[in-house]
């Protein structure tokens, strides 16, 4: 039988050549919509205008430094968006639970207009005073995108006798070992009752690129663009250590060599922190999960809020890590 | 003359009846066959053989017919019968047709197509390894994958061979593998599952309404039979691919039985890792061991095994100390079945089986490691009783005595948890032919559960066949389906498992199911469905558990040890509906499906989307399957082809598919703030408020495989080239959101891009 193509019958053309064709045709089509690169598009379907609230309370200290902001959208031009909220439509209270006695708050400019930390509200006035296992509100009404905002969170503040105890060592290598087990800062951390989360922020005081830890097991090296993009990053990092014993005692907290990025002597300031601390730092991260869908942070804020209303207690110590 | 004759009849008709029975095998290996249909000619009845190639035809009456057996692939057995008054047993040796003739074979079979359709339960798909190794996949042929490209079943991912079966999740499947139950059944991170294809004889696949003899799980069974081995001769498979090599030996043990092994082993860590930086260590190993053995005429032993392991190590190199990663994980089951024909019509199976999923987790780094192990010894008796044609029982017992235990030890908190529930299940089915053309299946599924508390329930399922026209069939089931395993899912590391209890309610399900199959020309066959189910107290993996976590006790460092995996997920409830088109032929030179699934998904689970309904991730609204395997030499030389006289084919795979997006969220909006009271700065972060209100782009992808076969006298040689993802398509995974220099960024994570793999195959 011949097999040149010229020479196949009519009949055999048509019984070939249907499947054939009808294949190639399927395929074809099949590799039409089979190729290019899919596109994430921002649909902003569920854009909605929140106050985001950055504020800490700590006994003993004035009330300063509660800061407003809004969201934005996903596809916002960051240079061209207002992030403060607008001082003239906002008005910002915290309530003493305990009396039930009301403190508005007012906003703070700074001396210089670029000094954006300088914008904030406080309470300028003596009456208010953070107490130790006291619960404050605080109620916030703004106008965003035209939108009335509300937004309210309570906030029990921590009890006291949370102090670091102690601490191991004042300075280590970078990945010091002893008899061939690493060796690291261990705080003792003496917990304050009813606290049961503590967070390390620890902070580089004098980063730059030539103290940068290029020999990280984790990491390659950095060139100096990459470091300035990261730089903030790798100059204050956390820690924490939760569902530590309700009752006081003592809890240890290790401050690992994977914590620290710098040659460098670094402020370590632990947080007893409240609930509404915790939970805002157990999720506002973690909202991309590992196979790349989104969830919602737990923020323990009523109404049209993000972000966090805290109390803490802060407790401070200087550590160095020197070359190996 | 007459009183002779009424005397005779009247004899005749008060002569008892008899029955028919045996098993139906290979004649090339002595297999036997699962599902071959047998039937007496001139009185319209029959069976189907079960998993061990049993049939039986009860109340023959006296007299001679014409005994039909078919099977897909096989020559049509005919033989005359002479029915005194005795039972038959007689054992149906089918010879294996020339594939090239195939069409020939349906087209001259007596049994018409769509009686093979109406005998095949709803929502089932039956696959054998032959069907399953002409799917274009990634690197090599893979059951799971090959599942997904059925209407009605979707992947997550690329990166997963996880089945989502109308709208359920992984964990609501059940595995099967010669009667063990498999969890986990997943190499390479998911990559690939734990069962070998060369090993396969035959998988059953119900994708719901499955009847009152499977329990436990809430959406679909996956029952694989792997061979029994050749018992009449040695025959072997041996493939390798870029990634692995694997061996298939069958032989006979002596007159009586037979035995199958196989082995598998990947080899990327031996010849691509050596060459590329940063690259962990990694293979993964399985063996299948199966002996079958033929004690008496009514009664047959199977013990079958199965290990494998997957094995993870990374090392970074740092100064002069390394700092290792090690991951090992792996299933191993064993079986016993004892298989007992008590009378011709009273059949049972009785099985011994153990599986155990473990896994070990070191990061020495961190003084940390994890332990997982579940292990689930069972007992189980599965009976059939056919009381005539128009009536049979089927009925079983089981019970299942799970050990779980994990442990998770890292500075500062320890997890232990352990259960050890027992679980029984009692099963109950009547078969009976109401009319000729309508047929019920009615069962009741008792499950008790013993453990931190007790759980019992009562499951029933019913299932009607209507012949509505002579092509025509349309099928009917409901079924209320428990659960009492939840998973507990992790990307890429491996699943952990729960029991229900004081804390985790039972999940249910009901299902609702209505199919019509209808059957053109001799071999295309098309079928149609559409359900409803509903999901009660399913649980998912909540991501924010580290605010519910409570400490059970305090160990000596007064760190937090937790005892209650609970918290760990949020309850919930949900629904799915849909509708599925498969056209299908399985005979002649182009075979294969086109398949077509409209579905959709709602859960309302706890903490997530402020308690609103969302469809969940896996869900998709719309996916087109197509999947065929054309001889090329036949369609050149059409009728005229001899395989005899040609020792080489071509034999084209195609695998298209194409989704319309799956569910996803879009974070609803970014906001900057500083997350520490002395934050020297502050940075974008992303506040999610609708779950899963977009969708991703399209999916869609073709894969394509070459395949050469060569023979030469039993000796078969397959040269293969496979390509996925021909197209080189960017299929979005996810996408992640930033902004650079205040200006939004959007980044898309594309799954697999083109990948092409060499590799042959060698049987003899």
């Amino acid at each position: 039988m011949k097999r040149n193509l010229i020479f196949i019958s009519k009949k055999k053309f048509h019984r070939l050549f249907r499947p054939v064709l009808l294949s190639a045709g399927v395929v074809c089509a099949w590799m039409c919509t089979a190729c290019g690169d899919g596109v994430v598009q921002v649909e902003n379907v569920s854009y909605e205008p929140r106050v985001v609230i950055e504020a800490y309370l700590i006994p003993g200290k004035p009330v300063r430094g509660i800061r407003l902001y809004r969201n934005f959208r996903l596809d916002a031009d960051l240079s061209k968006v207002g992030l403060f909220v607008d001082p003239q439509k906002t008005t910002v209270s915290i309530t003493d639970d305990g009396s039930g006695q009301v403190y508005p708050l007012s906003f703070h400019t700074p001396d210089n207009l670029l000094e954006l930390d300088g914008y904030y509200y406080e309470y300028p006035g003596t009456e208010l005073t953070i107490r130790s296992g006291a619960s404050y509100t605080l109620n916030v009404q703004t106008e965003i995108d035209g939108v009335p905002i509300q937004a309210r969170s309570t906030t029990t503040v921590p009890q006291t006798g949370f102090h670091i105890q102690s601490i191991n060592y004042d300075t280590l290598r970078y990945r010091q070992t002893e008899i061939g087990k690493s060796v690291h800062f261990v705080l003792d951390i003496q917990r304050s009752p009813g606290t049961t989360y503590y967070l390390a922020a620890i902070h580089a005081q004098n980063p730059t690129y030539e103290t940068l830890v290029q020999e990280s097991p984790f990491g390659n090296k950095r060139t100096r663009e990459e470091y300035e993009q990261d730089k903030d990053r790798l100059a204050n990092t956390t820690i924490w250590i939760q569902n530590t014993p309700q009752t006081a005692g003592v809890s240890l907290m290790n401050l690992f060599w994977f914590n620290f990025h710098f040659y460098d002597t670094y402020r370590v300031v632990v947080y007893a922190a409240d609930d509404n601390y915790r939970t805002f730092l157990q999720t506002y991260s973690r909202v991309q999960e590992i196979d790349g869908n989104f969830h919602e942070a737990q923020f323990n804020i009523e109404g049209q809020g993000i972000g966090v209303f805290g109390s803490v207690i802060p407790d401070t110590v200087y550590v160095t890590v020197i070359p190996e | 003359m007459r009183l002779f004759q009424l005397c005779l009849v009247l004899c005749v008709a008060t002569l008892p009846a008899q029955t028919i029975s045996g098993f139906v095998i290979d004649k090339s290996n002595s297999e036997a066959l699962i599902g071959a249909n047998v039937y007496l000619d001139s009185l319209n009845i029959g069976s189907s053989t079960n998993v061990s190639g049993y049939y039986v035809i009860t109340d023959v009456p006296p007299g001679t017919y014409t005994l039909i057996a078919s099977y897909l692939g096989y020559q049509t057995y005919r033989a005359t019968l002479t029915m005194k008054q005795k039972p038959v047993r007689l054992n149906i040796v089918l010879e294996p047709r020339l594939l090239e003739t195939e069409a020939i074979v349906v087209s001259g079979d007596s049994i018409p197509l769509i009686e093979k359709m109406y005998e095949k339960e709803i929502s089932q798909v039956k696959l054998t390894a032959r069907q399953i190794n002409t799917i274009p996949q990634i690197a090599e042929a893979d059951l799971l994958r090959s599942l997904q490209s059925l209407p009605g079943i979707v992947p997550l991912s690329d990166f997963s061979s996880a089945l989502y079966i109308r709208g359920g999740t992984p964990d609501q499947n059940l595995f099967l593998l010669d009667g063990t139950d498999v969890y986990n059944p997943e190499h390479a991170f998911g990559l690939f599952s734990t069962f070998n294809t060369d090993a396969i004889k035959q998988v059953n696949l119900s994708k719901g309404g499955f009847g009152a003899e499977y329990g436990g799980r809430l959406s679909s069974i996956v029952d694989v039979t792997n061979l029994d081995g050749n018992r009449k001769q040695l025959e072997g498979k041996v493939g390798v691919s870029l990634l692995s090599a694997r061996a298939t030996l069958q032989m006979p043990i002596g007159q009586k039985g037979s035995v199958s092994a196989s082995l598998r082993r990947t080899y990327f860590d031996q010849t691509v890792a050596p060459f590329l930086e940063d690259i962990p260590d990694y293979y993964f190993y399985d063996g299948n061991l199966k002996a079958f053995l033929e004690l008496s005429p009514n009664d047959k032993l199977t013990l079958s095994a199965y290990g494998g392991r997957d094995v993870l190590t990374w090392e970074f190199p740092s100064g002069g100390e390394k700092i290792s990663f090690g991951y090992n994980w792996g299933n191993t089951t064993g079986s016993a079945k004892w298989t007992h024909v008590f009378t011709p019509e009273w059949y049972g199976d009785f099985w011994i089986t153990y599986s155990r999923f473990s896994s070990y987790l070191n990061f020495d780094i961190f003084d940390a490691y994890e332990d997982n192990l579940l292990t689930d010894l069972t007992f189980k008796a599965d009976m059939q009783y056919r009381f005539s044609n128009d009536l049979g029982f089927r009925f079983g017992l089981e019970q299942k005595n799970f050990d779980v235990n994990y442990t998770n030890v890292a500075p500062g908190r320890e997890v232990r948890t352990s259960t050890r529930p027992t679980f029984v299940s009692a099963f109950g089915v009547a078969n009976w032919k109401i009319m000729p053309r309508l047929e019920m299946d009615a069962g009741l599924r008792f499950n008790y559960l013993n453990g931190d508390t007790t759980l019992a329930n009562l499951a029933p399922r019913l299932t009607f066949k209507y012949r509505l026209a002579e092509r025509t069939v349309l099928k009917l089931a409901a079924g209320q389906y428990y659960q009492y395993l939840h998973r507990i899912p992790r990307f890429l590391i491996a699943d952990i498992w729960t029991a229900s209890g004081k804390k985790l309610q039972e999940s249910s399900s009901q299902h609702y199911i209505m199919g019509l199959q209808k059957t053109f020309s001799t071999d295309i066959q098309l079928e149609s469905e559409i359900y409803y189910k509903t999901y009660n107290d399913i649980y998912s993996f909540d991501y924010n558990f580290l605010t519910r976590l409570d400490a059970a006790y305090y160990n000596d460092k007064d760190e937090p040890v937790f005892t209650s995996p609970a918290s760990l997920l949020n309850r919930g409830d949900g629904w799915s509906a849909g509708f599925e088109m498969t056209l299908r032929k399985e005979t002649g030179p182009l075979t294969g499906w086109l398949g077509y699934a409209f579905a959709h998904t709602e859960y309302t689970l706890e903490r997530i989307n402020a308690n609103r309904p969302f469809p969940p991730r896996h869900d998709r609204t719309h996916t087109v399957n197509l999947v065929a395997k054309m001889k090329l030499d036949r369609l050149w030389n059409g009728d005229s082809y001899d395989a005899r006289a040609d020792s080489s084919r071509w034999v084209l795979g195609l695998n298209g598919v194409y989704s319309s997006g799956q569910a996803y969220t879009e974070p609803g909006s970014a906001y900057l703030m500083g997350v520490t009271p002395d934050a020297p700065y502050r940075d974008v972060y992303f506040a999610p408020t609708r779950i899963n209100q977009v969708r991703l782009p399209y999916y869609a992808r073709l894969d394509v495989s070459l395949t050469w076969q060569l023979i030469y006298k039993s000796w078969k040689m397959e040269p293969y080239l496979q390509v996925f993802n021909v197209g080189n398509r960017g299929n979005v995974w996810f996408a992640t959101y930033d902004f650079v220099d205040g200006k939004p960024v959007i980044d898309e994570q594309y799954m697999f891009p083109i990948l092409p793999t060499l590799g042959v195959n060698i049987e003899f």
